[in-house]
C-alpha cells in the first residue's frame, strides 16, 4: 500500500500538532493548529490556483501569510474589534481562494 | 505500506525542524515569564497591545510611548515598526489564549523560518543532502539564537525571506529565459520583497542587493534581459500599493534613510579581506565572540566553506549562481561602512550562517564528485555526510549551552509581579504610573517588563531625586517590591523597604498586600 499524500499530510499535521501540545501544553497546541488555519490555509487556497510546486505552494503559503493576513486585520482592528477582523480576514481569504479557483474553471 | 522518497525526506526535515524548536524554547521552558532585552520588550508590548485591547495600535499609549514615542521618524508617537509582524503576535495571542507562552513560541517559529526557506530552496536547486545539512547547520547556529535570545526578532524572521524572493526572481528569470515565462514567480518576488520592508527594511535592503548581484551574475551567463514591461509594471505598483498601506511606517523607512549620518572617520580598505566587522567598534554591546568564524561556525567547517565556494565558482551552472550571487551580495552589504554606512552592521553579519551552511553542505557532499567509479563516490559521499553530522551535533551542538543558560533567575520578572502587574492593569486608572520601589538597579528592566502586563507606565522610584520622590509619592500608585530583596537574600534592603513603608507611606491607603508586593495611593482629597 502506498500511502496516500493528503493521508500523510493528515499524519505530519497531528504529530506536529501533537510535538506543541507535549512541549508547550494547550496553548502550544492551539498555536499550532492557529498557525496552520490562520497563517497557512488561507493563502494555500488562493495559491493552489497558480502553476507552482505543493512544495512552494506550501512554503510560500506561510510566507505570505504572516504578511497578508495581519494586514488585513491590523487594517480592520482600526475600525472594528480585533478579534472580529480576524475572523472577517479569514473568512474573506477563504472566498477569494474558492472565487479564484471557479474563475480558472470557467476560463 | 510505502513511504515515497520525497515524503521520507520531507519526515526527516519536520523531525529536525521540530527539535530546532525544542532547542530554541529551553529558555522559555524553564519559565513561562517572558525575557530579552529591551528590543524583546517592544515586541511583546505592541503585540499584547493589541491582543488585550482588542484594536489596532496607531498612537502608542503612554507606557509604550514614554520609551518610543520619537522612534518613528515621520510621525512620532505613532507605531515606528509596519504592523504585521506584531500583529501576527496579536492574532497567535488571541488564538492560544494567553499573553507570554504564545508570542514566544510565535517567535521560535520566525525565528526559525530561516531554516524553512533555506532548506526548501537549496532543496529545489541542490537536493536533499546539502538542503539538510544547510539546515542542520543553522539549528546550532549562534549568529541566529543570539539576536534571537537578546530580542532582535523581526530581524531573524526577516532574513528567511531573502532566500525566498531571490529564489522567486531566479525561477522567473529562468522561465524566462527559457521562453516559458511565468509571471507568477515575478509577482511573487515583489510581494514577499514588500513584507520583507514590513518586517525589517535593513534585510530589504540585503534582499536588493541580492536582487542586483543575481540579476548581473545571470545577464551575464544567459544574455537576456527578462524585461516584460507589463509584468513590470505590476510588480512596482504591488510594492507601491503595499507600502502605501502603512504611510506612517513607510515614511519612518524613508525618513530614516534620508537621515542616516555618513560616517565620516578615516576608511579602513584593509577590511575588504576581513569578512567580519571589527570587533573593537561593538566592544561592550556585542560579545567579541560573535565576530569569530570558529566560535560562531567551528573552524572544521571551514574546508568545506572553501571547498563548496571553489566548487561552484569552478562549475558555474545556474543554481551555482544563485548561490555565489547571494554571498557577493551580502559581502557587499557587510562591507557597506566603507561608503560610510555602518549602521547595524553586525546585524548584517548575522546573515553569515545562511550562504554559509548551504556552502559548507555543499563543498562536503560533492568532494566526491571528484571520484569517476561509481559505487567509491558513493560510499565516499555518504561517509563524509555521516562525518559531517558527527561534527555537526559533537562541535556546533555544544552552542545550545547558550540557550540552555539563558536569561535564568532573577533577569525576568517573577510570577507574583507578574499578578501584580495584572491586578495594577485591572485597578489602576490608565492617566496613573506607577512608581516601583525595591528592584535593585541592576534589575531595572523588570520594570518595563511589568509595565507591558499593567499597561501603566512604572518609574523607578530610586532613581527619583527628593523633589521628584515627593511629586511621585503624592501622584502614583506606589508599588512596593519585597521579591527581588527576598530572592537575593538581603535582609539590609528590606530592613530599609519596612522603614520607607512605614516612614513615607504612613498616611497612604493599602490596596494590594500579596506575596511581599504591596500597592499603596496617596488619597486624593
Amino acid at each position: 500500500m502506498k500511502l496516500d499524500n493528503k493521508l500523510f499530510a493528515g499524519i505530519v499535521l497531528i504529530l506536529i500538532a501533537a510535538f506543541f501540545f507535549i512541549v508547550f501544553g494547550m496553548a502550544g497546541l492551539r498555536l499550532a493548529l492557529g498557525v496552520f488555519a490562520i497563517f497557512i490555509l488561507p493563502v494555500y487556497l488562493i495559491l493552489n490556483n497558480f502553476d507552482l510546486t505543493s512544495e512552494e505552494k506550501l512554503i510560500f503559503s506561510f510566507f505570505l501569510g504572516i504578511g497578508i493576513f495581519p494586514s488585513i486585520v491590523y487594517l480592520l482592528g482600526l475600525v472594528i474589534s480585533f478579534r472580529i477582523g480576524i475572523i472577517i480576514t479569514f473568512i474573506l481569504m477563504i472566498l477569494i481562494g474558492f472565487a479564484l479557483k471557479k474563475y480558472k474553471q470557467k476560463k | 505500506m510505502k513511504i515515497s522518497k520525497a515524503w521520507a525526506e520531507t519526515a526527516i526535515f519536520i523531525a529536525l525542524y521540530l527539535s530546532a524548536i525544542y532547542l530554541w524554547t529551553l529558555p522559555l521552558q524553564k519559565s513561562n515569564m517572558p525575557y530579552g532585552e529591551y528590543d524583546a520588550i517592544s515586541h511583546v508590548e505592541v503585540g499584547d497591545y493589541m491582543a488585550v485591547n482588542d484594536k489596532s495600535l496607531v498612537n502608542l499609549p503612554h507606557y509604550i510611548d514614554f520609551r518610543y514615542g520619537t522612534d518613528n521618524l515621520y510621525r512620532p508617537h505613532t507605531l515606528w515598526y509596519h504592523p504585521p509582524y506584531h500583529t501576527d503576535f496579536a492574532i497567535i495571542q488571541i488564538i492560544a489564549g494567553e499573553r507570554v507562552v504564545p508570542i514566544y513560541i510565535m517567535n521560535a517559529i520566525f525565528s526559525t523560518a530561516i531554516l524553512v526557506s533555506v532548506y526548501f530552496v537549496i532543496r529545489a536547486l541542490f537536493g536533499f543532502l546539502p538542503a539538510i545539512l544547510s539546515a542542520l547547520l543553522l539549528v546550532f547556529s549562534p549568529r541566529d539564537f543570539l539576536p534571537f535570545l537578546w530580542g532582535q526578532w523581526p530581524e531573524r524572521l526577516s532574513y528567511a525571506f531573502v532566500p525566498l524572493i531571490l529564489y522567486c526572481f531566479y525561477k522567473y528569470y529562468l522561465s524566462y529565459a527559457e521562453g516559458n515565462e511565468k509571471p507568477v514567480y515575478l509577482y511573487l518576488t515583489a510581494i514577499l520583497f514588500a513584507i520583507d520592508i514590513y518586517i525589517h527594511p535593513l534585510v530589504a535592503f540585503h534582499s536588493i542587493f541580492g536582487l542586483i548581484v543575481l540579476f548581473a551574475f545571470l545577464f551575464f551567463k544567459e544574455r537576456k534581459i527578462p524585461f516584460n514591461f507589463k509584468h513590470m509594471i505590476s510588480c512596482i505598483l504591488i510594492v507601491i500599493v503595499m507600502l502605501a498601506i502603512f504611510p506612517y511606517q513607510t515614511g519612518n523607512v524613508f525618513v530614516r534613510f534620508a537621515l542616516e549620518e555618513t560616517e565620516s572617520k578615516a576608511k579602513d580598505f584593509s577590511r575588504l579581506f576581513h569578512w567580519s566587522p571589527n570587533p573593537e567598534d561593538f566592544k561592550g554591546s556585542v560579545p567579541e565572540a560573535y565576530f569569530s568564524f570558529r566560535e560562531m561556525n567551528g573552524l572544521w567547517t571551514l574546508p568545506f566553506l572553501l571547498l563548496g565556494i571553489f566548487f561552484l565558482a569552478f562549475r558555474r551552472e545556474r543554481r551555482d549562481l544563485f548561490l555565489l550571487a547571494w554571498l557577493v551580495s551580502l559581502y557587499l552589504v557587510l562591507h557597506r561602512d566603507l561608503l560610510g554606512k555602518a549602521t547595524f552592521l553586525h546585524r548584517s553579519l548575522s546573515a553569515t550562517a545562511h550562504i554559509f551552511a548551504p556552502l559548507t553542505a555543499i563543498g562536503a557532499v560533492y568532494i566526491s564528485s571528484f571520484i569517476k567509479i561509481k559505487p567509491l563516490r558513493d560510499y565516499l559521499k555518504y561517509a563524509i555526510v555521516a562525518l559531517f553530522v558527527i561534527l555537526a551535533i559533537s562541535i556546533n551542538g555544544k552552542n545550545i549551552e547558550m540557550l540552555k543558560g539563558a536569561y535564568q533567575g532573577l533577569s525576568r520578572i517573577n510570577q507574583v509581579q507578574y499578578e501584580a502587574s495584572l491586578w495594577v492593569m485591572e485597578n489602576v486608572p490608565v492617566a496613573y504610573n506607577v512608581s516601583v520601589v525595591g528592584v535593585p538597579d541592576q534589575l531595572y528592566k523588570q520594570l518595563p517588563w511589568m509595565a507591558i502586563f499593567s499597561q501603566r507606565l512604572n518609574r523607578h522610584f530610586e532613581s527619583f531625586t527628593a523633589e521628584e520622590a515627593r511629586q511621585h509619592l503624592l501622584n502614583d500608585y506606589i508599588f512596593v517590591d519585597y521579591t527581588n530583596s527576598i530572592l537575593l537574600n538581603d535582609p539590609a534592603r528590606i530592613k530599609s523597604l519596612q522603614e520607607f513603608e512605614s516612614a513615607a507611606l504612613e498616611n497612604f491607603t493599602l490596596l494590594y498586600n500579596k506575596n511581599n508586593i504591596r500597592i499603596y495611593k496617596y488619597p486624593q482629597k
